[in-house]
């Protein structure tokens, strides 16, 4: 509103100057109208007097009439001119002035017409007209004239006000408020009513631009939405595939087991088998109840896999223990073994899991070697650090397995340590192998990498070394 | 009269002797394989040489090419035998492919009675 105030202001003043000016002017004109006219009047009504008074006294100039009387006369002629003059007020001067003069005199506004009888001038008619009239005419114009002002200046200051106030006024509170509400992240402003000057069109720019504004926001809001629900999901995901899938696993490895021991069973006591195909099916069973058994121990392998805390034991005699143990499989796959302990150290694992470990990293090895090879175990001591971590790096002892088997795919790779993911015949894997390598190793705060090649593959076990 | 045949797609080996010999027992004539790539072959040839395979039992999961692959290829070149899925893992999805086959699911561990019902059944449809 200060705007508009400011502008009604100068609006009124410059408009109150202007008629002023005007005015004065106007009561200039009046008065000289006025003048001119009382000039003209007494003119008119003067001459003929003139004219008059000048018979008269032509009669004394001719001696036929007394000055006297004459005079007498004169006086009775402007008496009668007296009552029918309105203002105007003749009277005779005998005393003989030179010419005919008009001007104000005092507060009168005063003509002289000198009478003249043959050449001798024998007195004059004075016409006096008081100037109040043109007093109370200039005032009555002042009057009219600073009351015309004045309520021009009001209407003008109420109009321009209440104008203002609907023309600017009320549309910048908006403009602000919508700017206020932009501040504070409400978009929630109407679209603007059309208006056809610069109000309006800020008023629409303003619009646009909260539109764009709050679009800008949402698709933020959105992305950023989306983005948190799509790594809940991962997560939820994940989760769900690493429980999901060991359910899976389990149904899928004990399903195929129980079946055949179901089987056997219903078709002895139904006497559909007798005899010695009776010995053929107690053999069936006792082996899917072996194989449940196998799968039952290796899935508790994977549920208790950290050993008591604390303990610690030396990955070169683990390592030569399970080989020794595995001696008659590697031989029997015609494998040749290289065990080279560069440097050890004690690890933060106990024997046993670090055994279970080593055992199905070497069992592994020697299946993928299915035409024999090489199986070569070097255990090293290194300052390392796990990859695509940003730990920095600590004593570690290293176990390398490796074989110079066909190399692991990309597609098997990304599952390698699925549980229950395998590649192997029945009976020959069970796919928990990896998961359960994965799980100790993790537990104790270790790492596994996997090299591999179309000549071989290597799996290095990281362990942190005991302080 | 000649006895139902009944082509069976078992990866487990002694799962599928097993349910072989079951069916067997009950009078039908069976022919097993262990792959999903073989079911497609074997029916194919069956069918080929006009032989009237009656209802193919197949597991969901096996290496390389599962029951539900190997159906649908067998579906999608004209075979329409009925079908009858064996699963260990019959999670929605599953059950919703084999139910889009017009095929009956049986869970693992199987018994042995179920199956024949269901046989009897599948044949009988
Ligand atoms: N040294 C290796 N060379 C090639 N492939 C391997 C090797 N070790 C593991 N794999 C692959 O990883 C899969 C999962 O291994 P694992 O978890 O031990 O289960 P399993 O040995 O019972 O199959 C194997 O089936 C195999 O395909
Ligand atoms: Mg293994």
């Amino acid at each position: 509103m200060k705007l508009v105030a400011r502008y009604t202001f100068i609006l009124a003043a410059a408009l109150a100057i202007a008629l002023s000016g005007l005015a004065v002017y106007r009561v200039d004109q009046d008065r000289a109208h006025f003048e001119a006219d009382m000039r003209a009047d007494h003119l008119v009504v003067g001459r003929i007097l003139q004219a008059g008074v000048a018979d008269l006294w032509v009669d004394v100039a001719g001696g036929k009439l007394d000055r006297a009387i004459a005079a007498r006369q004169t006086i009775g002629l402007l008496h009668r001119a007296n009552e029918n003059a309105g203002m105007v007020h003749f009277e005779w001067a005998p005393d003989p002035a030179a010419r005919e003069a008009q001007g104000i005199e005092g507060r009168d506004f005063v003509s002289r017409f000198p009478v003249r009888a043959g050449a001798a001038v024998v007195g004059t008619i004075i016409a006096r007209e008081p100037l109040v009239a043109v007093d109370r005419m200039v005032h009555a114009d002042i009057m009219v004239s600073v009351i015309g002002i004045g309520l021009i200046v009001v209407i003008g200051l109420v109009a321009s006000g209440v104008l203002g106030r609907w023309l600017v006024g009320v549309p910048i509170r908006r403009l602000i408020e919508q700017a206020r509400r932009i501040g504070r992240r409400d978009f929630s402003g109407a679209p603007p009513t059309p208006r056809a000057d610069e109000l309006g069109e800020l008023a629409i720019e303003m619009h646009a631009m909260s539109e764009a504004l709050s679009t800008a926001l949402a698709v933020i809001a959105a992305e950023t939405d989306a983005r948190v629900r799509a790594v809940d999901q991962l997560r939820h995901a994940d989760r769900l595939s690493t429980v999901g899938k060991l359910a899976a696993g389990i149904a899928h490895e004990l399903g195929t087991p129980l079946s055949i021991v179901g089987g056997h069973a219903q078709m002895i006591a139904a006497r559909e088998v007798t005899g010695d195909a009776t010995l053929t099916s107690a053999t069936a069973i006792d082996r899917e109840v072996t194989r449940m058994g196998k799968i039952v121990r290796q899935l508790l392998d994977f549920a208790r896999r950290k050993g008591p805390e604390g303990t610690t034991c030396d990955p070169a005699d683990v390592t030569r223990r399970c080989l020794s143990l595995l001696a008659p499989m590697i031989d029997l796959a015609r494998v040749r073994t290289a065990l080279e302990v560069e440097a050890t150290a004690p690890v933060m694992i106990d024997e046993d899991a670090l055994q279970q470990v080593v055992t199905n990293l070497v069992v592994n090895a020697v299946q993928a070697m299915t035409t024999g090879g090489t199986l070569a175990v070097t255990i090293s001591r290194s300052r390392s650090a796990p990859p695509d971590s940003t730990a920095s790096p600590t004593p570690c002892v290293c176990i390398a397995i490796r074989d110079t088997g066909p190399g692991i795919p990309d597609e098997v790779r990304a599952h390698l340590f699925e549980p229950f993911f395998t590649t192997k015949a029945v009976g020959d894997g069970t796919g928990l192998g990896l998961a359960v390598v994965y799980g100790i190793v993790v537990d104790h705060r270790g790492w596994i990498t996997v090299d591999t090649s179309a000549h071989g593959t290597t799996f290095s076990v990281y362990l942190q070394e005991a302080t | 009269m000649l006895q139902p045949l009944i082509a069976l797609a078992e990866d487990d080996p002694a799962l599928r002797a097993l349910l072989a010999t079951a069916l067997e027992t009950v009078g039908y004539r069976v022919v097993t394989v262990a792959t999903g790539e073989l079911l497609v072959a074997t029916v194919r040839t069956l069918l080929a040489a006009g032989d009237p395979l009656r209802l193919i039992i197949t597991d969901v999961r096996m290496p390389t090419l599962g029951g539900l692959e190997a159906a649908r290829i067998l579906r999608e070149t004209g075979h329409a035998t009925p079908l009858l899925f064996m699963t260990a893992y019959g999670d929605a999805w599953t059950r919703s492919q084999a139910a889009d086959l017009g095929a009956l699911l049986l869970d693992k561990p199987l018994s042995l009675t179920v199956l024949r019902h269901a046989v009897t059944l599948a044949l009988a449809i």
